[in-house]
């Protein structure tokens, strides 16, 4: 474990290093990934000034759409540079360079990001989630237990990415298949009972809703259904072993002959 | 013409071979519109109802794939690894090879969601919304040659990515993609008419629902035109300002 927090240390710095050298450059930068921050506050906004969602006020759906900012830009900040390029690489053949290493390839290969852009995304996202819950004065236990189940929230995306991101394996180079969990954003920004009104979102979509609401539930000190909770827990093991054997019978597909 | 229907062949071959990557193409546009919807048919409002945008979503979702290429991302692939010089010289221009390129790609894609197309038009509101079909290659023009205009940028920018990714949120935003137009404020919609916005995504949607003016269709070759003649002006500057370094 020690060796994996090193790695990504040094490749945070990096990153880092290389994105304070561009100099001015980085104005643009960084406010080409914000844009994306202040457009979905914008959308949000615009939706909750005509629809309201039962049994949730409009402070408590700011906190919800903050934890989602926040969620969003981390999965960003860890994964979205390894799924780019992981996918270029299998396409290329270039995956040789992970499978030779000595360490767990779908951590070499998919956690490579730390730009800065997407790392001031997620201060802001944390900001603006601070002040927004500020008012609902969460207690210290409740703000733990948030930080644990938006670990898993987030351990929960990078297996399901990673598992659609083992189709290129297969079925040669899929256009955009590194982003698609990342399409899935308006899923989080929303009440995960929201999706509870048709059978088919109940299954498909509402587990994955979960990932935002339970730790937003935490932080507002509402109740959580034991019955969402299981489905959260459930949801996330299946994610898991989906992950591991997408992996385990994809890379049979793979040739260094490129896809 | 021979050439340019190379081009055509080339894509046909290769989406037929990346079967599942068309499938990724069409399918990933209707993601967002589902998830609003789903959530805005839970929630409660008394100005508007949720099962009455759905036709401008599923309108919205369809013409994703068909109307929106990624030409700006891709001049920026061409002008970063210097291949875009290969377009320097005849016998193929980089507007027409792109142009060809990209309206091949969404040939394609529109013939692989006709069997949803087709059958899904018959329910819309409005049914003089076939009459959309003649706006659509309009509408697919007039973004090509934004997209392709803030491509041409690439040729001076190091980051480009960023005014990438500023584009696609006012089109997003201004095009009516994440929200139709009775969302925003009345000033809003004074102001958004006097962009080429609405003429990208926005104007096909809406015909589902009311019929188009005639003088939209002007307003819209006015924007194509005007583009146009931008991108000539900024095309031969920016093929002059660009140099390759190294092999």
């Amino acid at each position: 474990m020690p060796k994996y927090f090193r790695y990504y240390f040094r490749l945070l710095g990096a990153r880092l290093g290389y994105d304070f050298s561009k100099g001015y450059n980085l104005i643009p930068a960084t406010f080409g990934s914000i844009c994306y921050f202040f457009m979905h506050i914008l959308g949000f906004s615009l939706i909750i000034n005509k629809f309201t969602f039962p049994t949730w006020s409009t402070s408590q759906l700011w906190v919800l759409f903050f934890v989602f900012e926040f969620y969003l830009y981390l999965c960003f900040h860890f994964f979205v540079r390894g799924l780019m390029y992981t996918k270029q690489e299998i396409a290329r053949g270039k995956f040789d360079y992970h499978l030779i290493k000595p360490a767990n390839i779908k951590f070499l290969s998919l956690i490579r990001e730390g730009s800065f852009n997407n790392l001031v995304a997620v201060v802001l996202g944390g900001t603006f989630l601070m002040v927004s819950v500020a008012n609902f004065h969460p207690a210290p236990l409740a703000i733990f237990l948030f930080f644990i189940l938006f670990f898993i929230s987030i351990l929960q995306f990078h297996f399901l990415s990673a598992a659609i991101l083992s189709f290129n394996f297969k079925y040669g180079p899929i256009e955009n298949s590194q982003m698609i969990l990342y399409r899935f954003q308006e899923v989080w920004k929303y009440p995960a009972e929201s999706f509870l009104t048709h059978p088919v979102s109940q299954i498909l979509v509402f587990p994955l809703a979960l990932a935002t609401t339970i730790p937003a539930r935490l932080l507002l000190g509402r109740p959580i259904s034991p019955t969402h909770l299981l489905v959260y827990t459930g949801f996330t093991l299946l994610s898991f072993i989906l992950y591991k054997l997408s992996w385990h019978f994809a890379l049979r597909h793979y040739s260094s002959a490129s896809s | 013409m021979t050439k340019y229907f190379a081009i055509f062949k080339t894509i046909v071959s290769s989406s037929t071979v990346y079967r599942f990557g068309l499938f990724f193409d069409t399918f990933q546009s209707f993601l967002t519109p589902t998830f609003i919807l789903l959530a805005l048919s839970f929630a409660k409002s008394s100005s508007l109802q949720a099962n009455t945008l759905w036709p401008y979503y599923l309108v919205v979702s369809i013409l994703g794939p068909i109307i929106r290429p990624n030409v700006h991302d891709q001049l920026y692939d061409l002008t970063r690894t210097g291949d875009v010089a290969n377009y320097f010289t005849r016998p193929i221009n980089l507007y027409g090879y792109l142009f060809s390129y990209w309206s091949s790609h969404k040939v394609i894609n529109l013939i692989a969601l006709s069997p949803v197309l087709f059958p899904i038009s018959f329910f819309l509101p409005n049914q003089s919304s076939w009459s959309g079909i003649l706006i659509l290659p309009l509408c697919f023009i007039l973004y090509f040659n934004l997209a392709y205009l803030l491509g041409l940028m690439s040729f001076w920018l190091d980051e480009f990515w960023a005014i990438s990714n500023v584009f696609d949120v006012i089109v997003i935003i201004l095009g009516g993609i994440l929200l139709p137009y009775q969302f925003f404020p009345t000033w809003f919609n004074k102001f958004i008419f006097l962009t080429p916005f609405p003429y990208t995504t926005n104007w096909l949607a809406r015909t589902t629902l009311v019929p188009f003016a005639a003088t939209e269709i002007a307003t819209a070759f006015f924007w194509i035109v005007l583009t146009f003649i931008v991108i000539l002006f900024l095309q031969s500057r920016a093929f002059r300002h660009h140099s390759v370094i190294g092999g």
